[in-house]
């Protein structure tokens, strides 16, 4: 007879009653601690979610956004950009072109992405010393409610840009990659053959 | 009179046949003197220390159709078979074969041959041609090191090596890869003694979602770990120096979301304009190719400029590039913008400057190449020789590779690249 068949062979007690209260009370302790683990244990297994550590310089919707206008230091006539059914168009001195809506999306997604690194302000701060007096471009959005901003010179390691959110006296310090992207809709207006204005003092401008 | 007018003909006939043609310029060395030469032609970062005497190159004038023979015949006739048969899958970038509505397993020469700059995959197909480009060589492996260097010298050097097989882009295509992968790799630090017997696997599985596989070994627990691929963004050993830097870029094309941002030229960083020679070894399928080496300024005695900057055997190279966005999905990823200039003909990339999440430009690398060939002209192989990884955040730089031998091996044993040779390297 194997050890198997001798186990089975074994009288059973017929009055022995079965600890359901205490199974109960096990298993209820036991879901309780599957409980906790699944709340506190397995989130802590999940990589944690990548914050955005700073503020950001600008705070608006880029889909929302309808129209771009910019005036270069040195070409000061306003170039429209706007939106209609998905497609850009530059427009200046009532002549206009359709361009890339590409490259647009990509300045809107890059400002809107931005954080400010530093923030100078003070009644000693010139403005000059930043590129800001004049700047290099002032340009407004149009996303129901407009905001302006100059850009100015890169600072000297050229891994950041001098940026002023008008008609506010701070100055920030933003990632240069906007000056990158800002760049690519100058660019754009080379596709726009207008006449030039004589040039008037960069100054008037502001 | 008849000799002189003979004379001044042969003269003459020296002057037409020496001298460079129309618009071309002959070897010139630049620097803070000459700068404004390579306006429009460096990266503005790159340029800055030009003008400020922290670089000199010296610049050569390159035969177009030569620096095409770098690559074989064999590899401009596959690209131009190529085309027609390829497209890109729109949600990932992957590549397609039109035939069979799959990623291929195997790609050799360009599978875009034409690009159109206003086609909206354009950067994407010009990411695909820099990447099977690179697998040419097929099998590779070089000694070399990483160099820290900063405005006192160097500060910090890590010896290792690196072994590389290639499958989708090699000019024989290999029917022994199991694992389906594009590429493998292993590397094996030799010095310093706290990075002694660190060991890397990576691999890249071919299809259009997966990330790279990479695993650790680390000597002092005896365990190899799985790493993730975003690490690939990550400073190699506290260096000024990324595992990206590898030809510039060493992710999955599908990794990144490329996009066209224009077109020009570029000063080319390479060992030399035309291709070394591969001798023969006792096997078949290993071939040697002896590179002089890239010496620092830091190691070079009276030299002037950027102590990271390379005096020797360095050469630029006017060429046409596409200029490339590449932008990363993974929140992992520590690069934001990321600008590369990519050969418009070999399909290198040159030099990319970087980003950081927040938009902050912080680091410009030049990658520099060599090209070798075969005797017989039907194999060629382009490797990444160096990287000079520059932060322009801390005036910091980070030397990689400059390796005075490397070979080429066209027969790999898949098991070489395996989790179990990955800790036995270091028993």
């Amino acid at each position: 007879m194997s050890a198997a068949d001798e186990m089975l062979a074994l009288p059973v007690d017929p009055g022995a009653t079965v600890p359901v209260r205490r199974l109960g009370v096990m298993a209820a302790i036991a879901a309780a601690l599957a409980v906790v683990a699944l709340v506190t244990v397995l989130p802590r297994l999940e990589p944690p979610t990548p914050t955005q550590g700073t503020e950001r310089f600008v705070d608006f919707d880029p889909k929302r956004v309808r129209g771009v206008e910019m005036i270069l230091r040195d070409r000061p006539i306003v170039y429209s950009f706007t939106q209609r059914d998905e497609t850009w168009t530059l427009s200046a001195l009532e002549r206009s072109v359709e361009v890339p809506a590409e490259r647009l999306d990509g300045f809107l997604e890059t400002l809107a992405g931005l954080t400010r690194l530093v923030v100078i302000e003070g009644p000693e701060v010139d403005l000059k010393e930043f590129g800001l007096a004049p700047p290099r471009a002032l340009v407004t959005l149009r996303d129901g409610r407009g905001f302006s901003f100059a850009i100015g010179d890169r600072n000297p390691p050229l891994t950041a840009l001098y940026v002023q959110v008008l008609p506010s006296s701070k100055i920030d310090l933003v990632g240069a990659v906007l000056l990158w992207d800002f760049d690519k809709l100058v660019a754009l207006t080379k596709t726009l053959p207008v006449e030039q204005p004589e040039q008037t003092d960069a100054a008037e401008i502001r | 009179m008849l000799k002189t007018s003979r004379l001044a003909l042969a003269l003459a006939a020296l002057v037409l046949t020496v001298a460079p043609a129309r618009g071309e310029e002959g070897e010139y060395t630049l620097n803070k003197d000459n700068w404004q030469k390579a306006e429009g032609l460096l990266p503005e970062p790159v340029l800055k220390r030009v003008k400020a005497g922290d670089y000199s190159f010296k610049v050569v004038p390159v035969d177009a159709q030569k620096f095409r023979e770098n690559f074989s015949s064999a590899y401009w006739a596959a690209s131009e078979a190529n085309e027609g048969k390829y497209e890109l899958d729109a949600e990932t970038c992957g590549l397609k074969d039109k035939a069979t509505g799959k990623n291929p397993d195997w790609v050799f020469g360009k599978p875009f041959p034409k690009i159109d700059a206003k086609d909206p995959q354009a950067a994407c197909k010009v990411a695909w041609n820099f990447y099977l480009a690179n697998q040419m060589g097929e099998g590779v492996g070089a000694t070399f090191t990483l160099n820290g260097v900063d405005r006192n010298g160097e500060f910090r050097r890590i010896k290792l090596w690196l072994h590389a097989n290639a499958y989708l882009g090699r000019h024989k295509k290999d029917e022994n890869n199991p694992e389906n992968l594009r590429v493998t790799s292993l590397s094996h630090a030799m010095e310093p003694a706290d990075a002694e017997g660190v060991n890397i696997l990576g691999q890249q599985i071919n299809d259009w979602t997966s990330q790279d596989n990479i695993w650790a070994y680390i000597p002092q627990t005896r365990r190899s770990r799985r790493v993730n691929a975003a690490t690939r963004s990550d400073p190699i050993a506290g260096l000024d120096i990324f595992s990206d830097d590898l030809n510039c870029y060493a992710g999955k094309v599908e990794y990144y979301k490329w996009k066209m941002a224009g077109e020009g030229e570029v000063l080319a960083p390479l060992m030399g304009p035309y291709a070394f020679k591969q001798t023969a070894t006792d096997s078949p399928s290993r071939f040697d190719v002896p590179i002089p080496y890239l010496r620092g300024a830091y190691e070079t005695p009276g030299a002037e400029g950027a102590p990271w900057q390379i005096t020797e055997n360095l050469v630029m190279v006017k060429r046409p590039v596409w200029i490339l966005e590449g932008e990363s999905t993974d929140p992992y990823y520590n690069f934001g913008k990321v600008i590369m200039y990519v050969d418009k003909d070999m399909s290198r990339i040159y030099w990319k400057n970087v980003h950081n999440r927040a938009g902050e430009y912080f680091y410009t690398a030049m990658c520099g190449y060599h090209f070798s060939k075969s005797e017989d002209g039907t194999y060629s192989a382009t490797t990444p020789n160096m990287v000079m990884g520059v932060n322009d955040k801390t005036d910091r730089a980070a030397l990689g590779g400059r390796y005075a031998s490397q070979f080429l091996e066209r027969n790999f044993d898949p098991q070489y690249f395996s989790l179990r040779a990955l800790s036995r390297l270091s028993d």
